[in-house]
């Protein structure tokens, strides 16, 4: 005995002491990695616009988990759980031969970037996210955006407003916020963060309780996002993409929303419960703007690769195309009785044309690139590179008036009738809003929290 | 003629380097940088002789040189020890000066014992640069390739993002960068995070790659450009108005001097000037023999003059560096020379120290001279009378016999019926003949080279009476005569300006327009009788530039606008320019063409693709072949004889020691194979039968055709071109393994030897021929020699041997056909 305890001593200190060593290294060592947090915006950033849905470099695709994992090639796979050294998602990422390296024709990713990659594998590759078919962007966590800049440095063009359904509120899209305006006065009445760094639509829900956005890092990411618009909070986040979300309308009961994309994309979500109904792949550039019939039954969007189409809201099936348009579009409205389409873009021209039969019944030309137009009533408003104001009667399409007033272009405008007011945002970074009655400027403020022209000259 | 131009267009995109949007990536030069020997200059100079930097962004690069007591000089530039005087007041990254701040000094250079003083003046450093829109913004995109042909710059962009090539179009550049796609480019209140800077320094996925860092210049233009609101030029702003680049002179330089540092500089409107060496863009005429990095150091590798072109958004100069070197153990030796051809293609030579080859053989003389003069072999009489002539003029009284034959004019004709497009769907079928008759009554009447020029060009009427009104009648509309005309006249591929300006030429939208305006008023239409075409001239008529929407006046290559009334006979007006004794492209183009056909590479190639960033490899007898040329009154002949009686034309085919890897100093003569036109004809010759061509009369030789055969599989094996183009690269040179199966295997040279040898033998035998004489004969008819002692004993053993001596010969004579000796001009 003697002799075992010392032994047993000494082996119960080693135990005492390689617990420790366990428990100290447990309250050292990391979290294990996320796959959803931090390896999928990786992907990404860095990967997916070669190897994503539209393009798959070298057959290669990693825009879900499903394809990531799927090693096509099990002499050269791409994803071995556990054995980083023996993937190529990792070792592609560190080897110093370039035609091997990504992603290419770039530096080499930064070391803890590669790092978190090797350690996700050798973790295990896990999948935390809800749906390995689901593409990477829909399952990367909401972002939250910093804080907007408490002064603008130059001004931000005004790429969306909306007045509030009561018209006692102009809301415009800021640097990674909203800013909330008086029309009367042109006073700032309030800023509402945690907003993508670029707005291109603000749409309020019929009831007037919710505000949806459609924002985005050009050219990154979009997201669409819910609001309420006297708190500011953020209520649900509905969409994630590849690229900025432009467009955004609501059905005229609120109970649909319909979405245009930067990515190609066009969709119609529930907007209750979030879930998207249908996704039309229809366009092949960026859509930019998206609009609901005032029935509600159906679907107009036009885009980039200047085409201009109608769907039914129903079955998603094509219900209109229009094929006479020679530069791409952003602008799209219904006439009132549904059964017509105003489109107009860079081709200097607003057509209207019939559903039906997706022939021309009018245009309006020699306004400019036309950014943005609306309807309203029996009258349209249409307004871009010229800088005017532009009115015309949808019976007619003939030049009703034109107010002019703007130093630039104009990418946005709001109308409420009740109140009588129209407002335009510009290209340097002015809002004016004008009475409708009489096409006079009511006021004129820049957009843009803390910047002023006395400013900027001081500078 | 439409898509050819155009894949002519994205061809020769496709060959620069600079179009590839690759600057940024060829920084490290190719071959390693040879240490400065500095030995003992007489004398430095350093340029500029002072300095002075008036904003934040100015930079200025130094340039020296060192002068050697043997008349040599060398770039000193990578060596210079620069110093100084104050500190503080600038910084030096080598030879390249940045400010710091505002203030006074000396800046002291010194190499070895000698020194140089500059003054220094820095100012304005305390007040932010104004960015410029074109002359800041724009040039950094076009430095770092954003712009190019292969990227944003193509016709409908990359990633939707279209921008003009090489910044031709600012106007519309303008929209694109602020305002199109709802300004998506750019983050005016945090322009860091502006689209147009993140995705090319790869913060944002670009599939273009990293093409810029934050420390580049580029960078900071671009990142101020768009801090100062990305603000375009006033009306008011002073213009570039041209650039320079030093070293302005022609340089010669030895190894191991094999570096030289360029200088660049704008020159704007208000008289300032500035610095601009590291936003010019560079590229090299010839890779292999220098390449010039992104900072404008160009590192030669080789031997020979290389043009580097440097580029400033529309304006183009070319600086022309020769490099020589000293091969260990070359003594020169050289045949007697014949003319001017040789002196000066010796000159050559020397300096860069490649030896000739020595004259060919007799028997290798007159194939050769057969086969370039007039397409065809010589008859075994000729070829025998020949070898057997002992005159030592005997070669030049050849070429003046070949030169004064019918084959001669014919031969040439088709040539020129290549160029013009002679073909029955362009000009119908009796035109084709019309039109080939006049030009083949042309060579016949030794027609001055000014006055073919002419007639072609100004040509009206009936294309039946007039057949060379044909010009115009092979092209449809203003755009395709002004492309072929710049193309056949001018040597200039211009098809690149009519959408944009040239890629690396001066050539811009408006010189194309403007050239066009000449051929603006031509109007063809469809004559009374059948095949009739009506050219003639309208009394008004004005061309439009598309993208400005202005008239353009008739313009002409370094002469500018030419100033005529309205109602002006333009074409007679472009055919008094064009053929002027002072018109700079005319003869050159002309003998360089001639040069091409007999040597079989241009003085300047491609023949027709002139510019001053592809320099001649031989200026000087460019120059003095042009200067013949335009003496003898635009003598074709003179110049062909010229040519031809040269040892340089003469050189043996068979390298040395010392020429070996020369291909463009005409050390030693060129093996080409034989056009489809020459070979069909030699195995037509050889077997003694001819080929019918459709109705002309039997015996006519494929390389007097007046069109192309369409349907001939033999000639189209061997890049018979359909005469859609006028460049002389739609003849298609290339080997192919149908050629060998035509020689090999095919109808064409099986019928003429079946049947124990066909007509050849028959002849023959009808002339009671030995073996020996019958091989000898073989010989002398394909090959334009005598068997050698080997090779006949082998052919009568084969013959003996066979079963029957048709048989025999037919197999002897196919192994002949297929004898590289045969399918090649050597």
């Amino acid at each position: 005995m003697p002799t075992r305890v010392p032994s047993t001593h000494g082996c119960s200190l080693l135990l005492l002491a390689l617990l420790s060593a366990c428990l100290v290294s447990a309250t050292a060592a990391p979290a294990p990695v996320s796959f959803r947090a931090e390896i999928a915006p990786i992907l990404l950033e860095q990967c997916e616009t070669c190897h994503g849905a539209a393009e798959q470099k070298g057959g290669y695709r990693l825009d879900t988990f499903d394809f990531l994992s799927r090693n096509e090639d099990p002499s050269d796979p791409a994803l071995v759980a556990g054995k980083p050294e023996r993937s190529r998602l990792y070792t592609s990422l560190v080897t110093d031969e370039l035609d091997e390296r990504m992603p290419k024709k770039a530096p080499k990713l930064p070391a803890q970037q590669a790092e978190l990659v090797k350690r996700w594998i050798a973790e295990g590759a896990a999948f935390d996210g809800s749906e390995a078919t689901a593409s990477l962007i829909e399952i990367v966590p909401a972002r939250t955006h910093p804080k907007a800049p408490e002064v603008y440095a130059q001004p931000l063009p005004v790429t969306a407003l909306a007045f509030s359904p009561d018209g006692s509120e102009l809301f415009a899209g800021g640097l990674r916020e909203l800013t909330v305006w008086n029309p009367a006065t042109g006073a700032l009445v309030r800023r509402i963060g945690n907003v993508a760094p670029r707005t291109f639509t603000i749409a309020f829900a019929p009831d007037g309780q919710k505000l949806a956005v459609a924002s985005g890092a050009p050219g990154e990411y979009g997201e669409l996002r819910l609001f309420e618009p006297k708190t500011g909070a953020l209520l649900s986040q509905l969409l994630s993409s590849t690229d900025a979300v432009l467009g955004v309308d609501f059905s005229p009961s609120g109970e649909l929303l319909a979405t245009a994309g930067a990515d190609h994309s066009l969709s119609i979500f529930e907007t209750a419960a979030g879930l998207r109904r249908h996704r039309l792949p229809v366009h092949s550039d960026a859509v930019t703007a998206v609009a609901f019939s005032p029935d509600g039954t159906k679907v107009a969007s036009v885009g980039l690769d200047r085409g201009a189409k109608v769907f039914d809201v129903a079955t998603g099936k094509l219900a209109g195309i229009y094929r006479e348009h020679q530069a791409p579009l952003y602008a799209v409205a219904f006439t009132p009785d549904g059964t017509q389409i105003l489109s107009a873009g860079r081709d200097k021209a607003v057509h209207q044309w019939t559903i039906a039969d997706g022939k021309k019944a009018r245009e309006l030309g020699g306004q400019g690139d036309v950014l943005k137009l609306l309807v309203s009533k029996d009258q349209t408003y249409l307004a871009g590179s010229g800088g005017k104001l532009v009115q015309a009667a949808v019976a007619d399409l003939k030049l009703a008036r034109s107010i002019e007033g703007a130093r630039d272009w104009i990418y946005s405008m709001a109308i409420h009738p009740a109140t009588q007011r129209i407002a335009t945002g510009c290209y340097d970074g002015t809002v004016m809003v004008w009475n409708l009655a009489d096409g006079k400027l009511a006021t004129s403020f820049c957009a843009s929290p803390g910047y002023s022209t006395k400013t900027a000259a001081a500078k | 003629m439409k898509m050819l131009s155009a894949l002519l267009c994205l061809l020769s995109f496709a060959a620069s380097p600079l179009l590839r949007g690759e600057q940024a990536e060829s920084e490290k030069p190719a071959v390693p940088l040879e240490h400065v020997q500095v030995g003992s200059p007489v004398k430095i100079e350093v340029v500029p002789a002072a300095v002075k930097m008036s904003t934040p962004l100015h930079k200025v690069q130094l340039v020296v040189t060192g002068f050697y007591a043997d008349g040599s000089v060398q770039d000193l530039t990578r060596v210079a020890q620069l110093k100084a005087g104050a500190s503080g007041i600038l910084r030096l990254e080598g030879a390249l000066l940045l400010p710091v701040a505002d203030g006074n000094t000396e800046l002291t250079v010194q190499v070895g014992d000698l020194q140089q003083r500059l003054p220094v003046l820095v100012s304005g450093q305390r007040t932010p640069e104004q960015i410029s829109f074109q002359y800041g913004a724009l040039a950094a995109l076009s430095k770092n390739g954003c712009n190019s042909g292969g990227c944003h710059g193509a016709p409908s962009g990359k990633g939707g993002f279209a921008l003009s090539m090489v910044a031709f179009d600012p106007e519309a550049d303008k929209i694109t960068l602020t305002r199109d796609f709802l300004n998506r480019r750019i983050n005016l209140p945090e322009p860091e995070s502006s689209l147009l800077l993140r995705k090319p320094l790869m913060q944002v996925a670009h599939r273009g790659g990293l093409k810029l860092k934050k420390e580049d210049e580029s960078y900071q233009l671009l990142l101020n450009w768009i801090q100062q609101g990305c603000k375009f030029d006033p009306e008011n702003a002073p213009k570039l108005t041209g650039i320079k680049v030093g070293p302005a002179v022609r340089r010669t330089l030895k190894w191991p001097a094999h570096t030289q540092q360029l200088r660049v500089t704008a020159d704007f409107s208000d008289g300032s000037q500035k610095d601009i060496t590291q936003l010019a863009m560079y590229s090299s005429s010839e890779e292999s023999l220098a390449s010039v990095n992104g900072n404008g150091l160009v590192v030669g590798a080789g031997r020979g003059q290389v043009g580097i072109s440097v580029r400033f958004l529309d304006n183009v100069e070319t600086c022309y560096l020769t490099f020589v070197r000293d091969m260990p153990g070359f003594e020169w030796k050289a045949p007697a020379p014949a003319n001017y051809v040789d002196n000066l293609v010796f000159d050559r030579l020397k300096l860069l120290h490649y030896l000739p080859s020595d004259t060919c053989t007799d028997e290798e003389f007159l194939r050769r001279a057969s086969q370039d003069v007039t397409g065809l072999l010589p008859t075994v009489e000729t070829t025998k009378a020949f070898l057997a002539d002992t005159r030592p003029d005997k070669r030049a009284a050849l070429v003046d016999s070949l030169l004064a034959g019918p084959d001669f004019a014919r031969f040439w004709a088709f040539k020129w019926g290549d160029l013009l497009r002679l073909s029955p769907t362009a000009v119908s079928e009796p035109g084709t003949h019309k039109y080939h008759a006049w030009l083949v009554k042309a060579w016949e009447d030794n027609l001055p080279y000014d006055r073919f020029a002419r007639e072609l060009l100004t040509t009206q009427g009936s294309t039946l009476e007039n057949p060379q009104a044909g010009f115009f009648r092979t092209t449809t509309n203003t755009s395709e005569a002004t492309e072929m005309t710049a193309q056949i006249f001018l040597g200039a591929r211009v098809q690149c300006a009519k959408c944009h300006n040239h890629p690396f030429e001066r050539w811009t939208q408006d010189n194309y327009y403007g050239l066009g305006a000449f051929f603006e008023r031509v109007q063809r239409r469809k004559g009374v009788r059948a095949d009739e075409t009506l050219i003639f001239l309208a009394r008004r008529g004005e061309i439009t530039q598309p993208r400005t929407g202005r008239t353009m006046k008739p313009w002409a290559p370094g002469t500018g606008e030419i100033q005529l009334p309205p109602d002006a006979d333009r074409l007679t007006a472009f055919a008094d320019w064009l053929t002027s004794p002072m018109n700079p492209f005319f003869a050159k183009v002309e003998v360089n063409r001639m040069w091409w056909q007999l040597l079989g590479r241009g003085i300047v190639e491609p023949i027709d693709d002139f510019r001053e960033s592809n320099p001649p490899t031989n200026p000087a007898l460019l120059d003095a072949l042009a200067a013949d040329f335009v003496e003898h009154k635009f003598d074709r002949r003179h110049i062909l004889r010229t040519i031809l009686n040269s040892r340089t034309y003469q050189a043996s085919s068979r390298p040395n020691e010392f020429n070996r890897t020369d291909e463009k100093n005409f050390s030693h003569a060129q093996q080409n194979i034989l056009t489809a036109e020459q070979l069909l004809d030699a195995v037509c010759q050889v077997t003694g039968t001819p080929e019918r061509f459709g109705n002309l009369p039997l015996g006519t030789p494929a390389t007097q055709l007046p069109a192309p055969q369409p349907n001939n599989t033999f000639l189209s094996a061997f890049g018979q071109p359909t005469r859609q183009s006028s460049c002389a690269c739609e003849r298609q040179g290339q080997p192919s393994l149908t050629q060998a199966l035509q020689l090999s295997n095919s109808q064409t040279v099986e019928s003429r030897l079946k049947n124990g040898g066909g007509k050849f033998l028959k002849d023959m035998a009808a002339q009671n021929k030995t073996d020996e004489e019958m091989i000898s004969h073989l010989y002398l008819a394909a090959l334009c020699r005598y068997p050698k002692e080997i090779e006949l004993t082998k052919a009568k053993a084969y013959l003996a041997a066979s079963a029957d001596r048709g048989s025999g010969i037919e197999d002897i004579a196919w192994s002949v056909l297929n004898l590289r000796e045969f399918v090649f001009r050597h």
